[in-house]
């Protein structure tokens, strides 16, 4: 039996996004954004809350197209293929662009249920494969060591640090391009927290992270390219080295003293 | 008046009230249970009625109501959570969702007996189905479709809306997310409403007296098209002979059936809801 | 697959709302259409004093009367008791026996219609005819006294969950100022929970309206408003009650059977106005019903 390992995304995975802008019923929240993701590097967005970077984040999922009254225009190409258009499938789209939300949100189900939750409803398994599936992503989130005496255990009985690495275990095992992280950390101890980002880092060997934060000192800790968004506009960016030591702009400079966006 | 005396007053008249309330309740339980018990026996449980139901039993009686029941909620049942589900996931217009409030509402509001009436001109005479148990199902079925829908309905909106975004964000369709994270809960809510409208469903009378049911003579049901007799109607049937003992006994103890049969209901639903309140999502 | 997955689940709930929908239009359109003869044949006269289907007269006011001063009845019966007890169970029963009495009261709801009907066949409609002397207890006073017994429990859970609601620091607040539980409950919980316990009151006079066995069976169904119009203790007739009498004895498609129609309609109009209003003004969120 042989299992489809992850391709390392060399060549695949290009994701521009050129003008875009969306509208919350009238309100602009992102205006005229042209960003080129970088290939396996943590591409971090940050910004003081409300900026938009959240919605940015949301939109490269389609994820807010449930949300009711929001309008979008510009394009956002993966692979190629504009995404926002009316008839991508998004479902295909999700599954090759994950996402890890703000606070984990386990289903009430058991912990390798959890880990096969979105794959199996893409293909059908054996109960085999599935025990390869578990083990092989729990391991990649390094969390396989504390829990896999307990596999069948309600995963609501797990740290919250720990559910958040089953979270992505989860978004792993869908076998993703992309991983966007939507504030991972915000909800975690520091203990937690790191763990979190040194996995970031091992897991921009094989995915291109698209991490949101506001937590300036997190973006020092892991990332490699720098978006920074206040007000709806893309104001800079920049390599870490050039975005930290170096910032062109007022207002950057302004905000990596005192987090205060002063456009 | 002083302070005092109008505070003493209003404090005797609240006493006083609970005093009647309860009274009312124990009046209540306690004939029920006492008149009750005397009719009941295995015998009384278990055989036909007869002599127009002041002699014998009432096992033709029982099953015609839980059959009644039972078709209701196998009529009512799929169609709530699937309104439920809609108008949760799919409506998004809030002038939609007004008009399927409006319309849950007004159909919670119609009286019992409009439905009988609306049965007999519909079913029984437009469709010429016939004075069956099939009709009276169905009408019953209408009756408790807005407390299942809205029961399921408000399990569904406790869902927080994480786990929706979750599960989407896994390449999940829009029916599957429903499938694996909303439906259920639908079930489960609905099902706790279910409960509660089949405690309604089984003691009304006024709906099912034009169309569902005959008052003697009548045995299992053969085909769908048939009446049958229900618990509710046969203890009309008896209390309009009120001057006969024998048949108020006979009264006494159908009612008393009855009443363990709602409860049964309503008890489950209600441990359900205490249940349910305590389970976080 | 999936997409067709999708549109069959997406199909089967749009079925569902749209048959939900379309049962709830026709069993308006229904009774409007049946009684549309008696509208169109019968027109004012409707609203006179005489019913006889043998003279085709159908004359409908000795209804409304009934079901007016039988629901006036109910309500100033129930209301009063139904408050207090309400400010009782939420503000002097100890919390853990509350759930209790609640759960008692509410089973006590679901006590079917026909059996309150036969308790007041036993026992109401004797004791009404001893105490006035009366040939027969079946008067709209009897059903009104029953009537009123049953909407208790909706009032009683409605109104205690109203003032139960209120956060407890107004109440704390306000006897700190020394004020006597009278006047806590006067001028601090009442402002805030009176239009709630309004809606509870309404609920409970929807229900009443359309009420059918109970009241059938006693309140003696004779087709006249007596003599002066205030003397309940004597026999009435409500709509539910001619409707529950009549409608299996008339022909289908007669005027007789159009004219029962009419008032079933005028029935539903009244009460559906009084829920729909009651739902939209209150914007009660009700778990169950």
């Amino acid at each position: 039996m042989k299992i489809e390992k992850n391709i390392p995304a060399q060549s695949l995975c290009d994701l521009t996004i050129s003008n875009l802008s969306v509208w919350f019923t009238d309100v602009e929240v992102l205006k005229n954004i042209s960003i080129n993701f970088k290939k396996n590097k943590v591409n971090c967005i940050i910004g003081p809350s409300g900026s938009g970077k959240s919605t940015l984040l949301r939109s490269l999922n389609r994820i807010n197209d449930d949300v009711h009254k929001i309008k979008t225009s510009g394009t956002i190409h993966f692979n190629n293929e504009n995404i926002l258009q009316k008839n991508q499938d998004v479902t295909k789209l999700r599954k090759n662009i994950g996402m890890v939300f703000q606070s984990p949100c386990v289903f009430p189900k058991s912990i390798s249920e959890n880990v096969t939750f979105g794959i199996q409803q893409l293909k059908k398994l054996s109960k085999a494969e599935k025990a390869i599936i578990v083990e092989e992503n729990l391991k990649k989130v390094s969390l396989w060591p504390e829990v896999h005496t307990r596999l069948n255990e309600s995963a609501n009985t797990l740290s919250i640090g720990q559910q958040q690495r089953l979270c992505i275990a989860r978004t792993l095992a869908v076998q993703p391009k992309i991983i966007l992280m939507d504030e991972p950390t915000s909800s975690l101890d520091p203990l937690s927290t790191r763990a979190i980002e040194n996995l970031m880092i091992t897991l921009k060997e094989t995915y291109t992270v698209i991490l949101v934060t506001h937590d300036i000192n997190q973006a020092k800790r892991v990332s490699d390219h720098v978006f920074f968004i206040c007000n709806g506009e893309l104001i800079e960016e920049g390599t870490k080295d050039h975005f930290f030591n170096a910032p062109q702009r007022e207002e950057t400079k302004e905000y990596l003293k005192d987090e205060a966006c002063i456009c | 008046m002083s302070r005092k005396v109008k505070n003493s007053l209003f404090k005797s008249s609240v006493y006083l009230a609970s005093f009647l309330s309860i009274s009312i309740l124990l009046f209540l339980i306690i004939t029920l249970i006492s008149k009750g018990i005397n009719a009941l026996s295995w015998q009384f449980l278990t055989s036909e009625s007869s002599n127009f139901g002041s002699q014998g039993g009432i096992i033709y009686q029982i099953i015609g109501s839980l059959l009644l029941t039972l078709s209701a909620a196998i009529i009512s049942f799929p169609l709530a959570l699937g309104m439920a589900i809609y108008k949760s996931e799919y409506i998004k217009r809030n002038l939609f969702q007004n008009i399927t409030n409006t319309l849950i509402y007004s159909l919670n509001g119609i009286p019992s007996i409009i439905f009988g009436i609306f049965g007999l001109i519909f079913f029984v005479n437009i469709l010429n189905m016939g004075i069956s148990w099939f009709v009276g199902g169905i009408i019953l079925a209408i009756m408790i479709l807005p407390t299942i829908t809205l029961s399921s309905y408000q399990s569904i909106i406790s869902i927080p809306i994480s786990y929706r975004e979750n599960a989407a964000s896994l390449g999940l369709t829009k029916w599957q997310v429903i499938h694996t994270i909303v439906l259920p809960r639908a079930i489960s809510g609905g099902f706790t409403g279910l409960l509660i409208g089949l405690a309604r469903a089984i003691g009304e009378t006024a709906p099912i007296m034009f169309i569902a049911t005959a008052f003697s003579g009548v045995t299992f049901p053969n085909s769908f098209l048939e009446p049958v007799s229900s618990l509710p109607t046969h203890i009309l049937a008896l209390a309009q002979q009120a001057t006969n003992p024998q048949a108020l006994q006979n009264a006494w103890g159908a009612s008393l059936v009855l009443i363990i049969l709602v409860f049964i209901f309503s008890i489950s639903a209600l441990i359900r809801r205490i249940h349910y309140s305590k389970v976080n999502y | 697959m999936w997409a067709s997955q999708n549109k069959l689940g997406k199909g089967y709930v749009i079925a569902s709302t749209y048959v939900s929908i379309a049962i709830t239009l026709l069993i308006f359109s229904i009774l409007f259409c049946y009684s549309f003869q008696a509208f169109k044949e019968i027109g004012w006269r409707l609203f006179t004093h005489n019913w006889n289907p043998a003279t085709e007269e159908y004359g409908i006011l000795p209804m409304l009367y009934g079901t007016l001063s039988v629901t006036c009845i109910a309500l100033l019966i129930a209301v009063p008791i139904g408050v207090l007890t309400a400010i009782f169970t939420s503000e002097i029963v100890p919390k853990q026996y509350r759930l209790y009495i609640k759960s008692a009261i509410e089973l006590l709801a679901g006590i079917p219609s026909i059996v309150y009907g036969l308790i007041g066949i036993a026992f109401f409609s004797t004791w009404i005819s001893s105490w006035f002397d009366l040939a027969s207890g079946r008067t709209m006073l009897t059903a009104g006294i029953l009537l009123a017994i049953m909407i208790l429990p909706t009032i009683i859970t409605l109104s205690d969950d109203a003032l139960f609601n209120i956060p407890k620091k107004y109440k704390e607040a306000s006897k700190g100022l020394g004020f006597y539980s009278y006047e806590v409950i006067q001028k601090t919980i009442w402002p805030i929970a009176k239009k709630n316990i309004a809606g509870a009151i309404l609920l409970a006079l929807g229900r009443a309206l359309g009420e059918t066995m109970a009241v059938m069976l006693l309140v003696g169904s004779i087709d006249k408003i007596p003599d002066s119009f205030y003397k309940v203790i004597s026999p009435g007739q409500t709509i539910t009650s001619k409707l529950g009498r009549e409608v299996g004895e008339s022909a289908f498609g007669s005027l007789h059977f159009s004219a029962l129609n009419a008032i079933g309609f005028i029935l539903l109009l009244l009460v559906i106005t009084l829920t729909v209003f009651t739902q939209i003004y209150f914007r009660k969120k009700q778990e169950t019903l």
